[in-house]
């Protein structure tokens, strides 16, 4: 009888949907949305801008306040927060901004880059996947590094650099089906090319630069594995008490942990942090909590949410929590945090969910990148700010048309 | 990108967007017009997160998700402005039935379309895109249990549902009173959804 009405609703639905086809223009209709998007979040920026440019005018307020863009082309600085910013142009190309509104192109006919150490990884969008370059940050000394592949199925993704530098670690997937997806994980010897295989993925993080912390394919254990030898030993499991502690102190009603994940170590000098992320389900999800740990001490963080929780990490033990469901801009929600504890608080923002975050090199500043167009910068709240030295007040400001926000780094004394 | 090369992403619509639609069909109750918001605020969001996909996946796991979710805030949305779940699609044009078969058919599909949608997620999921338990759990956020009870319901309706159709059924086929027996039952708010 069950498999009865199985069978004849698999069979209704086959029929039901077998013929239909998606609008034909269904890529422009697409564009025409991201591009109604934008128009919002610029509108939204525009209105702070005006919001902005009112006070100024009525309370004549000057300190810390930014001015409106006219000014801040003519004397002001183009963004709060100094440092320089990287950016992928809606041209392929990788560009640092100053303040002042100088830019200096690193490389072009590049998707993206991110900073490891003194270099960048950088990596190119082909035919068969993307191909992984590295390059000094004046676009200097650029090496492929990694290839792209020779088939649509098998692309490597998540390449990431060890601290040092001198290895890429990588994931090739293969895409047999939808639902048949499998990972490798590789590293490779820069100096000497000689690749080692570090077993099934699906994720990895640096530990060192002779070891890599990698997701367990059952999702409930982080193995540790050595990148000369690929030995895998068990690092951490969603049954230690220490986790299964922190996760109910934060999630008192959501039961054990079932899976967990490796988030990522902080990043500059020591000690050194370690992200990772509980949930009471298989999978990211389900009552999801972020444990920070550092030594012996166990930092558990859950704001209100159900569904999704990602960390990107600041400057000097700032971090960030974005939460929210898919990215509906309903409940996406971020918060500011650091590793002293006390209360986590919310940066004042656009408004809808963002795709990119950056921490100004003080870390008194957060830039939110919105898609290639937008780019909006706004304080580091109070208590985390504290951290930093000094709390900056200022409204949200915009920046347009740079590109996509990859990073934001202190300017190199040369 | 390499100038000899297509856009990955289009590319990826291109080849998917078939499968995704009926997907969304399905998750939207055959209503074509919110099958066809629903994919496109899917793969906008997809298309957002272009420039950083060599730190993703595939994309199709992340659309397949978003559909879902998005199905489901909208559903809950329009019922909180308008006091009902939007409305399912058209039925088809009358076709000679002599088995009765296409009518069972129907009558399936608008039961499915007037169960809750998380209900109705889960039935998708789980019967027309062969997702296991785990993967439909992922993506919905919840757990397996959650999953299984939820099928459990959702597949007890329906049969409720053709039973209802075999009683009333005459020996000579007469016009269906389609989804009477579910629709009263999709009003009601929903419940034990969430496990905490």
């Amino acid at each position: 009888m069950a498999a009865d009405i199985e069978r004849r609703l698999r069979d209704a639905m086959t029929a039901a949907v077998a013929e239909c086809e998606p609008p034909r223009a269904i890529m422009e209709l697409v564009r025409r949305r991201y591009r109604r998007r934008n128009r919002n979040i610029a509108a939204a920026g525009a209105l702070t801008l005006a919001a902005a440019i009112t006070v100024t005018a009525v309370t004549g307020a000057v300190g810390r306040q930014p001015s409106p863009v006219r000014e801040h082309r003519a004397a002001g600085p183009l963004f709060p927060g100094g440092g320089r910013i990287l950016f992928a142009t809606a041209a392929g190309a990788l560009e640092w901004l100053y303040p002042d509104g100088r830019t200096a192109q690193v490389a072009s006919g590049f998707a993206g880059a991110a900073p490891a150490g003194p270099v960048l990884l950088a990596w190119k969008q082909t035919a068969y996947g993307f191909s992984y370059y590295t390059m000094n940050d004046d676009g200097s000394d650029i090496r492929l590094v990694r290839p792209a592949g020779h088939s649509k199925r098998v692309s490597t993704i998540d390449a990431e650099l060890s601290p040092d530098g001198t290895r890429l670690g990588y994931d090739v997937q293969d895409v047999v089906s939808v639902r048949d997806v499998t990972d490798e994980i590789w590293s490779v010897d820069l100096v000497t090319g000689r690749k080692t295989d570090l077993g099934p993925g699906p994720g990895f993080i640096w530990r060192d630069s002779s070891a890599i912390l990698a997701d367990s394919r059952d999702q409930r254990s982080l193995q540790l594995v050595s990148v000369t030898t690929g030995r895998r030993t068990p690092f951490l499991t969603v049954t230690d008490q220490p986790l299964i502690r922190a996760y109910r102190q934060v999630r008192p009603r959501a039961g054990l942990p079932e899976s967990i994940w490796a988030d990522g170590w902080s990043p500059g000098s020591a000690p050194a942090v370690l992200a990772i992320s509980l949930a009471n389900t298989p999978g990211t999800g389900g009552q999801p909590a972020e444990i920070l740990l550092r030594g012996g001490q166990v930092l558990p963080f859950a704001p209100d949410t159900d569904s999704l929780i990602q960390l990107s990490w600041g400057v000097d033990g700032m971090f960030m929590l974005h939460t929210g469901y898919g990215d509906n801009s309903v409940g996406w929600n971020s918060y500011v945090g650091t590793l002293s504890g006390g209360p986590l608080s919310r940066p004042r923002t656009l408004g809808e969910p963002w795709d990119t975050v950056a921490f100004s090199p003080h870390g008194d500043v957060i830039a939110l990148g919105y898609g290639i167009e937008i780019t909006a910068f706004v304080p580091v709240p109070a208590p985390a700010c504290r951290r930093a030295g000094r709390c900056l007040h200022f409204r949200p400001k915009p920046l347009f048309g740079r590109g996509t926000l990859l990073a934001w780094a202190p300017v190199p004394a040369r | 990108m390499d100038a000899d090369a297509g856009d990955p992403f289009e590319e990826f619509v291109r080849g998917r967007s078939a499968r995704l639609f009926r997907l969304a069909m399905l998750l939207a109750g055959q209503n074509r017009a919110e099958a066809g918001e629903l994919l496109e605020i899917a793969l906008e969001r997809a298309y957002r997160r272009r420039a950083t996909a060599s730190r993703d996946r595939s994309p199709e796991p992340y659309v397949r998700q978003v559909l879902v979710s998005t199905s489901i805030d909208r559903w809950r949305s329009l019922r909180r402005r308008a006091g009902q779940p939007p409305a399912a699609g058209e039925p088809g044009p009358e076709v000679r039935d002599a088995t009765g078969e296409i009518a069972d058919r129907d009558l399936l599909l608008r039961s499915l379309a007037a169960l809750p949608p998380r209900q109705r997620a889960v039935l998708v999921l789980r019967y027309w895109e062969d997702l296991p338990e785990a993967e439909i759990a992922s993506v919905l956020r919840c757990t397996v249990g959650t999953v299984r009870s939820q099928a459990s319901r959702g597949l007890a309706r329906l049969r409720e549902a053709a039973a209802s159709r075999v009683a009333e059924r005459p020996e000579t086929a007469a016009p269906d009173q389609p989804g009477t027996a579910v629709t009263a039952q999709a009003e009601r708010p929903e419940t034990g959804d969430r496990d905490d």
